[in-house]
This record gives C-alpha cells, sequence and structure tokens, in this order.
C-alpha cells in the first residue's frame, strides 16, 4: 500500500504492525489499542513504539499514554467514518507531538482534510502517482477554518 | 447583502475546479460510484427518480437580482425552465446532466454562488427570518452571523463526515420564522441585561421520524463566541453521534440519549478549550460583515404616500392581495412583499425562468436589487415603497405570482415527492392539486385565516408536515398511496408537534377530509380564533369525529 509523508509519496516505512507482543524488538512497531493497554509493562523504547486506534474504539482510553508513544495510527472503518478527523485534533491539542497516521478508508479526496486536520501520513488502500497526491493537496489552497496546521481562522490570516 | 472578496471568490472558483476533477475522474472509471456519491452529494448533486438534481445553495436565502437572472439562465441553458425552492431556502433543478453540473457549478460561481454542502452528512446551509433586517421586533440582524457561519461551515476539514446532516438556523426577535425549535441547532439572537449581544442556543430539536423539539443548553453565548461554541457542539456530536442506524444518527438522537444536561456537560467542556481562543471572532470582522447588511437608502418621504389607500379603496383584488402578501417593515411607508410561488395550478415552490427574470426586473426597480427565498417556498421583496405595491402587484399578477394566499391553507409546504424524489413513499404534487382545486374560494380562505398546510411524501419530513397546523404525511400502503392528518404542529415560538388525527385517508379523500375538517373548525372557533388555537383548545377529537363519522 502506498504511503503519503507530508503530502509526498514515500518508499521505506519502518512501522510495522503487530498483532501481538512482548518485551523489547529493533524494530518499530504499532500494536492495536486493546493489545497495547492490556500489556502492564512494555518494555520498547518510545522511539519504536506505537498504537492503532480504530474510529470505533475510545480515544480517551489512549490520551493518557501520549508520552510513551511515537506513531499513533488511526484506521477509519468506513468511509463516511469522520470520528478520525476529530482524534487527530484532539491528540495534536493532547500535546501528542509524534506521528499521526491515516488507515483503512481514507482516499485521495480526503489527504487534504486529513493533512488540515494533523495527520502526517496516510496509508492509502488504492494506488496514488506522485503527481496525484500532490495535486490533491492543492485544489483548495485558502481556508476559512483555523485548523491542526494553523490556528488562524480566516478572520484573523494575513492574506 | 454580503458581496465575495477574493478569498470568497477563490474557495468558489477552485472548488468548481475541484469538483470538475472529480466528475471527470469517475466518468473516466477512476472513481467508484460509492466514493463518488459522498463527494457529489456534498456537493447538492442527488440522483433521482427521472434524472440527477442539482440543489444549489441560497445563503439564508439572499439573492441579488443579478443571482437569480443567472439562476433562471441556468434553467434554461442546463434544465428545462424551471428551479424549484426548498424549505431550506434553497433552488433546486431536476434536470440537469451529470457531465455538465460542472458548467453550471461554474456558471454559478461567476455570480457568487456554489452547491456546496447542499447534501451529504455535512453542515448545510443556515436559515434564517426572511423578515430579517426588516421586521420592526427583531433585536439585531441576524443575516451577519449567518454569514459567519457560512463561512466557518464552508469545506471545514473536520465535520465534512458527520453521523448525519446538520442544519442550523437563526432567529431574533419574539417571532420565530425560521423554525429554530425544530433544528440540529437552533439560535436566536438575543441581548443580555448588560445589553451585550449574544445567542440563546438550542439543539437536537429536528423532524424525520423522530421528531423532537430543541432543547435549550446554553441561555446566553457572547456573540463573539459563536464560531467556537458551534465547533464544541460539533466535535462532540462527531465524535459521539451514532453512526450505526442513519435513522438515529441525528444529534437529536445523542442529545435524546444523554439527556440535554449531559449533552450541554460534554459541549460546555470541549468548549473550556476552545473559548478565548483564536476561534473568538474580532470586532473588526463582525464589523466588516455587518457593514453589509446596513440598511438600505430608504426614502425618508414614503410615507407621505396618498395613493396606495385609493388603489386598497378601489381595487378590490388588489385589497387582498394587499393584506395576504404584503407585510409590515420597519421602515413607515415601505412593506415586504410575499411573491407566491403557491398559484392554483402548478408545483408550491415553483418557479419558471420567465418568472425569475421578472422577478429579478422587479427588485432592481422597486426593492434594492434583492430578493429573499422564504422557508414557505416563496419568493420575497423585502422593501418596496407603498406607492409602488400597485404597480408590483399588477406585474406579478400577469406572471401568475399574485395569489393571495399567504398564510392560508393554499401557501402549502410540500415537497416534491414520488414524482421525483427517489426516497418518496407517495405523490404530494397531485395531493396538492387536489387542495388547490377544492380550495379556489378566495373569500373563503381569508376567513378560515393562517393555517399552515404542510405535506411531505415520506417519513424524512421534508416538508415539516410535523410543524404544520395541518401536516399530511403521504405513507405507501401495499402498492397504494394513503395519507395520514395531524393537527396541531406549530415550527414557530409556539413550537410543537402535530397530533395524529387517525387513521390515514385514501388519496382521493384528502380535499374531502380537510373540508370537513375546517367546517368543524367554522364551526366550533370562537371569534376570530385561529385554526391551530381552536385545535389547541379542543384536542383532537372533536374534529376525528366529524372526519370519520361520516365515513
Amino acid at each position: 500500500m502506498p504511503l503519503l509523508k507530508h503530502q509526498a509519496l514515500v518508499s521505506d516505512d519502518p512501522w510495522v504492525n503487530l498483532e501481538e507482543f512482548g518485551g523489547v524488538t529493533d524494530r518499530s512497531i504499532v500494536l492495536p489499542l486493546a493489545q497495547f493497554l492490556e500489556s502492564s509493562f512494555i518494555a520498547q523504547p518510545k522511539e519504536r513504539l506505537g498504537v492503532k486506534l480504530s474510529s470505533d474504539e475510545s480515544l480517551d482510553d489512549l490520551m493518557p499514554h501520549l508520552t510513551k508513544l511515537a506513531i499513533v495510527e488511526i484506521h477509519f472503518e468506513a468511509l463516511r467514518d469522520g470520528r478520525g478527523f476529530s482524534f487527530a485534533r484532539l491528540l495534536r491539542r493532547g500535546g501528542f507531538q509524534g506521528e499521526i497516521r491515516a488507515s483503512g478508508e481514507v482516499s485521495r479526496d480526503r489527504l487534504d482534510y486529513l493533512y488540515r486536520c494533523g495527520f502526517d501520513s496516510v496509508l492509502m488502500q488504492d494506488p496514488i502517482t506522485a503527481e496525484e497526491a500532490q495535486a490533491a493537496y492543492k485544489e483548495i489552497t485558502v481556508h476559512y477554518q483555523a485548523d491542526a496546521r494553523n490556528d488562524q481562522p480566516i478572520y484573523r490570516q494575513i492574506l | 447583502m454580503y458581496i465575495y472578496n477574493d478569498v470568497d471568490q477563490q474557495i468558489v472558483n477552485e472548488r468548481v475546479e475541484q469538483y470538475r476533477d472529480q466528475t471527470k475522474r469517475y466518468l473516466d472509471g477512476r472513481l467508484s460510484d460509492d466514493e463518488f456519491l459522498a463527494l457529489r452529494l456534498m456537493n447538492g448533486l442527488y440522483i433521482q427518480r427521472q434524472a440527477p438534481m442539482l440543489r444549489v445553495a441560497i445563503p439564508y436565502g439572499t439573492m441579488t437580482s443579478e443571482q437569480l437572472r443567472a439562476l433562471s439562465a441556468i434553467s434554461r441553458k442546463y434544465d428545462r425552465g424551471y428551479g424549484h425552492f426548498t424549505t431550506r431556502t434553497n433552488i433546486q433543478f431536476n434536470w440537469p446532466k451529470l457531465e455538465e453540473v460542472p458548467d453550471i457549478l461554474a456558471d454559478l460561481a461567476k455570480v457568487q454562488l456554489h452547491a456546496i454542502q447542499t447534501s451529504g452528512n455535512c453542515i448545510r446551509n443556515t436559515t434564517t427570518d426572511h423578515f430579517a433586517g426588516v421586521s420592526a421586533t427583531e433585536v439585531s440582524d441576524p443575516r451577519p452571523w449567518c454569514e459567519l457561519i457560512r463561512q466557518w461551515s464552508t469545506l471545514h476539514p473536520e465535520f465534512a463526515y458527520l453521523p448525519r446532516k446538520f442544519k442550523i438556523a437563526i432567529t431574533s426577535g419574539p417571532e420565530d420564522r425560521a423554525a429554530t425549535q425544530v433544528h440540529d441547532v437552533g439560535l436566536h439572537l438575543i441581548k443580555n441585561e448588560q445589553g451585550e449581544l449574544g445567542f440563546e442556543v438550542l439543539v437536537g430539536g429536528g423532524l424525520g421520524r423522530t421528531p423532537k423539539i430543541g432543547n435549550i443548553i446554553r441561555k446566553f453565548l457572547p456573540a463573539n463566541e459563536l464560531i467556537s461554541y458551534l465547533e464544541a457542539i460539533l466535535r462532540v456530536y462527531n465524535l459521539k453521534g451514532r453512526r450505526d442506524n442513519k435513522y438515529k444518527a441525528r444529534i437529536k438522537i445523542l442529545v435524546d440519549a444523554l439527556g440535554a444536561d449531559a449533552f450541554r456537560e460534554l459541549v460546555e467542556e470541549e468548549w473550556q478549550y476552545l473559548r478565548n481562543s483564536e476561534l473568538q471572532i474580532t470586532q473588526e470582522e463582525i464589523d466588516r460583515v455587518s457593514d453589509f447588511f446596513s440598511p438600505n437608502n430608504y426614502n425618508t418621504q414614503a410615507a407621505a404616500d396618498t395613493t396606495l389607500d385609493r388603489y386598497l379603496e378601489t381595487q378590490p383584488e388588489f385589497k387582498h392581495w394587499y393584506l395576504r402578501n404584503t407585510h409590515p417593515h420597519k421602515v413607515a411607508g415601505y412593506r415586504a412583499v410575499t411573491v407566491s410561488l403557491k398559484p392554483q395550478l402548478g408545483a408550491p415552490g415553483d418557479i419558471t425562468a420567465l418568472q425569475m427574470d421578472l422577478v429579478a426586473n422587479l427588485a432592481d426597480r422597486y426593492s434594492f436589487g434583492q430578493i429573499r427565498s422564504t422557508h414557505h417556498q416563496n419568493l420575497l421583496l423585502a422593501d418596496v415603497e407603498q406607492s409602488r405595491l400597485f404597480s408590483v402587484w399588477e406585474a406579478l399578477s400577469e406572471a401568475n405570482l399574485a395569489r393571495a394566499n399567504i398564510g392560508t391553507l393554499t401557501d402549502m409546504i410540500v415537497c416534491p415527492g414520488f414524482d421525483f424524489c427517489s426516497l418518496a413513499n407517495a405523490k404530494t404534487l397531485n395531493i396538492a392539486q387536489q387542495i388547490n382545486d377544492a380550495f379556489d374560494d378566495v373569500d373563503y380562505l381569508h376567513d378560515l385565516g393562517e393555517i399552515r398546510l404542510n405535506m411531505s411524501g415520506c417519513i424524512n419530513a421534508c416538508a415539516h408536515h410535523h410543524v404544520g397546523h395541518i401536516g399530511i404525511l403521504g405513507v405507501d400502503k401495499k402498492g397504494e398511496d394513503w395519507y395520514q392528518i395531524t393537527l396541531g404542529g406549530s415550527s414557530e415560538a409556539d413550537a410543537a408537534l402535530g397530533k395524529v388525527l387517525g387513521r390515514a385517508v385514501a388519496a382521493d379523500e384528502v380535499a374531502e377530509t380537510l373540508k370537513r375538517l375546517l367546517e368543524t373548525y367554522v364551526e366550533l372557533r370562537k371569534g376570530d380564533e385561529l385554526f391551530v388555537d381552536c385545535v389547541r383548545r379542543l384536542g383532537v377529537e372533536p374534529f376525528k369525529e366529524r372526519v370519520y363519522a361520516v365515513a
């Protein structure tokens, strides 16, 4: 699956999703939220640890643990499920400075909204060329709202 | 009237090209049906029974004559020479071609119009009192706040995939002509004891299959915190609203499930992060937007006119029209004029290209070049000098736009029903015609006085049947159209949901049933008691007895 990071196609993705894990590994791993919460102790260093949160799950459960993680992957369960957009906003507000990744039912026509809500990377389901990706981020170039990238709404923007 | 600046224009222009590309990718097979569905809906394009239907936003129901002419031109160029005004004060075109929609949007953008978020699970067009700015009783003009909401809600990155659609209405003053109590969010523009402007905030009203009256969750919100508070409401809804069942996905279900108090706490908790932040609207911006709605350059001598009285004395038909279709104006010597889109023959809310051009011309000559669409599916010339009323009436009469029926039984709100809509269960336009045929006696209609009749062709309630004084809901029973009648609803300050009269009646019995209902009213009313007051005093029983006794 193509990975977009900071609006560009990248070929190397260090992160691997694991369903179960204990101990320590050299790999950079992303655990499901439930697995992460069940482990009372994870020795894996923060730089190589992430959590995958389904849009069906509770963000509140993850919020206390943000300082232990380098990446949060938000998995969109359905095309019309927009909860992930708010999750990303709340992660940033909660002080999370690691990577926020979108996966699942995400596509080209939502890339810009994802970016504006604070997502750094998107794991695409369908093939996309570098040109297509670039174009997707440049369709609407002015914004009325404040967002995760710019806290100034239109009435405070200096244009 | 708000005029776009460069930013507003740029966003709309870019949106046209974005949608053009989406359409192209869809037609090339590079965008799936399901994916395109969500995208086209957010641009007001439905695929209907006969053809696609494009809904164009008329932000809070305000238009310039230039815009109305452009809509007329679009209806001729891309459609069949007419349009249909909706309860969201938008206009729909019933016969566009999917591949031509990008060109229609480009034509719209040239006159500062668009179809952004006129459908889909996102924030829809904000509606308001059609007398905004000319009502003597309003506290302050709601339109600047509507415009601020329009901008904030347009292409909002976080709230484009809500559990379900989201509708906001604003009113100001004691009358509620915007049905704010049956909106997802209703806003009442008020002043507090210190004289500061703010909003009373209602949440969780709605119609559809679970009709609800909204709950007040905040008695006073400082006006400049409007955006931050809406953002808090929307975020709570986006996170907590149900997504497992589209019929339980509106915010009213969430508010009901949590209880209004618990919902309020969630919103207030979220708002603590957002208030006093960059989201606070600057005074400069409030002033900038408000300036667009400053009072027109009224003729201070308008009230000195004596010709109106003469016409009223000598022209009985004009007088009928004057009494029903014109309304008080805060400036002496002016009236607001309703252009009736409820003719004897024709679908309620429909308007031809020729009629659009004529209304645009009248607006230029007599009403500062502006037109409003109302949630009752009529148009309004808000600022007409009384000395011009006779001329306006003559011109409207010739164009079949002066039926003196505003606020009466035949000023029905009616959705397009089964003839056009793929959601509908039953036809509505034939029933509207049946009612028009049965109730054409203007004196009788005027004697019946104010009656709001709302008729929907399915439970989704696009025509707000629950809050009609008389509500009619079309239902399908074994392939036949039947009509369920409710009484005593209201969408105004005394908002209430109508009560079911009894079993549904057959399609050919609707007008006869209404006749019996109204005969009962005439018999039982006390003095000049309005129909809805009479129903409230007596309940549905006496009406029910009379209606079903004969059958």
